[in-house]
């Protein structure tokens, strides 16, 4: 599988001005690769280096020092955005505009033969659920409605790769649904997605790998399931209520167990310890009726990344 | 061929802007004004020209006709400069900021396109944009003399190419000014103060500023300064002299069209450097 994204030791530092006595470190020797046909999330709290690294990528931001490639073209390549699409966080179009003659204008600037934009506009405009609006300006469109907008911008020159930046900022659910599933018909096409979101249930449901971004530097990256399935927590399902003695005789064994609707929890760092648990239960004839891993979500693996980068 | 899209998209959105319409409309009303108010009366002596049906001249035969004719064109110059000075900074001056405003910058610049062609595209835009109301007034005034006094003076032709390159030499102030402020407000006011103050200072810098320190560095300052920003007036000088028949004076355009596109080129080296 080709790569789609390559950056190497990529550090952004922005310079120092008037107000800004220090200059900012964005990034700082940020290194990831993202293979063609995947959809990448990359996550991080406010002021992480997302946006910038986004920016360096499409050029709108230069780098202060490392390397990019997008589609094994070394940056900076104006030619190569022919093949990506963009949506940016706040974009602004010109307000004079209808939401077709943005797709048209912003498509001709991307280098779309006349033939395909045609057909591609009316096809966009439908998928985004935009095509009842068609005609309105788009200074009368909702948040919604110029994030649908901004989305079909972003497709319409048919890209291999698409950046997406807070795709579902003031989208409704079932909008949010929508473009979920768009992107996953993107990926069925082969299409490469670099999604940006602070909504980390969607990343989740949607991202074939992750990148968990914190002052400019990568914390962790990998698929869902190395984010997610960390957990040393059981939840084992019992019939009845727990005896007291059983209790009593975990604490003084030091299996760390506890009640849970309908069972109990095990915390087994180590899988002995799920045994020692399991062999209590029955030793008191406690039924068993279940034992699953208490899988961790991604906001709850992110949350304690970015925890333990702040503890000392 | 995507600069010349550019180009055609910020025709359109100057054309939605009420502003340069407002200036067409005064073009207009004065036009018809003109064609309503001006009469001939021919005599053995030559043509008489009847003022609003009451002033009427001596009779002029072809030499002063002509000559009479290239003054009021010249006039006429003068004031679609005046007003595109007013109406077309005011109109113009957003093209820029407007398009490297946050949200605008990610579209256009992450589109297939150097920033320079965004600039160039934008910039000719709004100089076409511009150049149709000259053409547009200046034309009428030609339409005009032409068939009411007889004098078909072709020279005049030129003369809304020379008004839009006094405006784009003037403008590539008020571009710079956008590619370094991001604001279109910015822009405004220093495109205003260039051609409402600086211009006619440092034109008229021996009278007015010399006199104020009698230091030869300082005059030199002054001079060196009058050759940094376009020669705006000069240029009108250039031009007015052109149309009126009179010596025209090349080395100010090429000094002001090389000021002008020093502007350019600096507003260009701000797009290229900056992150946004």
């Amino acid at each position: 599988m080709s790569t789609a994204i390559a950056v190497s030791h990529l550090t952004k530092v922005y310079r120092k001005s008037l107000f800004r006595k220090n200059g900012v470190a964005a990034l700082q020797g940020l290194s990831l690769s993202v293979d063609r046909g995947q959809i990448y999330g990359f996550l991080g709290p406010n002021g992480a280096g997302k946006t910038t690294l986004i920016k360096i990528l499409l050029s709108l931001v230069h780098p202060t020092s490392g390397d990019a490639a997008l589609l094994g073209q070394e940056l900076p390549d104006t030619a190569v955005r022919e093949k990506i699409g963009y949506l940016p966080e706040n974009q602004r179009f010109p307000g004079y505009l209808t939401g077709e003659q943005v797709l048209k204008f912003f498509g001709r600037l991307s280098g779309t033969p006349p033939d395909l934009l045609r057909r591609r506009t009316s096809e966009l405009l439908t998928l985004v659920g935009m095509d009842q609006w068609r005609k309105m300006k788009v200074k009368r469109y909702s948040k919604g409605m110029l994030q649908r907008i901004g989305l079909a911008q972003a497709l319409v020159n048919d890209p291999e790769l698409i950046f997406l930046d807070e795709p579902t900022d003031g989208v409704d659910p079932i909008g949010r649904k929508e473009i979920r599933d768009i992107l996953h018909a993107l990926k069925v096409q082969g299409k490469t997605i670099f999604l940006n979101s602070h909504l980390l249930s969607e990343v989740e449901l949607v991202c074939d790998r992750v990148a968990i971004v914190n002052k400019g530097s990568l914390l962790k990256e990998g698929t869902i399931a190395d984010f997610t399935s960390g957990s040393t927590t059981y939840i084992v399902g019992v019939e009845g209520t727990l005896p007291q003695p059983l209790m009593d005789e975990a604490r003084a064994l030091v299996i760390s167990l506890s009640p849970h609707p309908g069972g109990v929890t095990i915390n087994a760092p180590k899988t002995a310890d799920l045994n020692r648990g399991i062999d209590l239960l029955r030793r008191h004839n406690v039924t068993i009726t279940s034992i699953q891993r208490d899988k961790a979500t991604l906001e709850e693996s992110f949350l304690d990344l970015l925890k333990r980068e702040v503890a000392p | 061929m995507k600069t010349l899209l550019l180009a055609l998209q910020t025709i359109r959105e100057l054309v939605l802007k009420a502003t340069l319409l407002v200036l067409a409309g005064i073009s207009t009303i004065i036009l018809l004004l003109i064609f309503a108010g001006v009469q001939t009366e021919k005599t053995a002596d030559g043509v008489s020209l009847v003022l609003s049906g009451q002033q009427k001249s001596p009779p002029m035969n072809g030499e002063n006709l002509q000559a009479f004719v290239r003054v009021f064109e010249a006039g006429s110059a003068g004031g679609i400069f005046a007003g595109i000075a007013i109406f077309g900074i005011f109109a113009t001056a957003s093209v820029i900021p407007d398009t490297i405003e946050k949200g605008a910058a990610d579209i256009y610049f992450s589109k297939p396109l150097r920033r320079g062609e965004i600039l160039l595209g934008r910039t000719l835009g709004a100089g076409v944009a511009i150049f149709l109301n000259i053409l547009y007034f200046l034309v009428g005034i030609w339409v005009i003399l032409g068939v009411k006094i007889g004098v078909w003076d072709v020279r005049f032709l030129m003369a809304p190419v020379g008004v839009t390159l006094i405006f784009l030499s003037m403008y590539a102030i008020v571009v710079f000014l956008g590619a370094l402020s991001h604001n279109s407000a910015i822009a405004i006011i220093g495109g205003f103060l260039f051609q409402f103050v600086i211009v006619p200072l440092l034109q008229h810098r021996e009278m007015v500023l010399y006199p104020l320190l009698n230091n030869g560095g300082y005059h030199t300052f002054l001079d060196t300064l009058y050759y940094i920003f376009p020669q705006v007036s000069a240029l009108q000088d250039s031009v007015t002299n052109y149309i009126t028949g009179q010596a025209t004076e090349w080395g100010s355009l090429a000094s002001t069209l090389l000021s002008a596109g020093g502007w350019y080129a600096a507003a260009w080296w701000i797009l290229d450097r900056a992150d946004f």
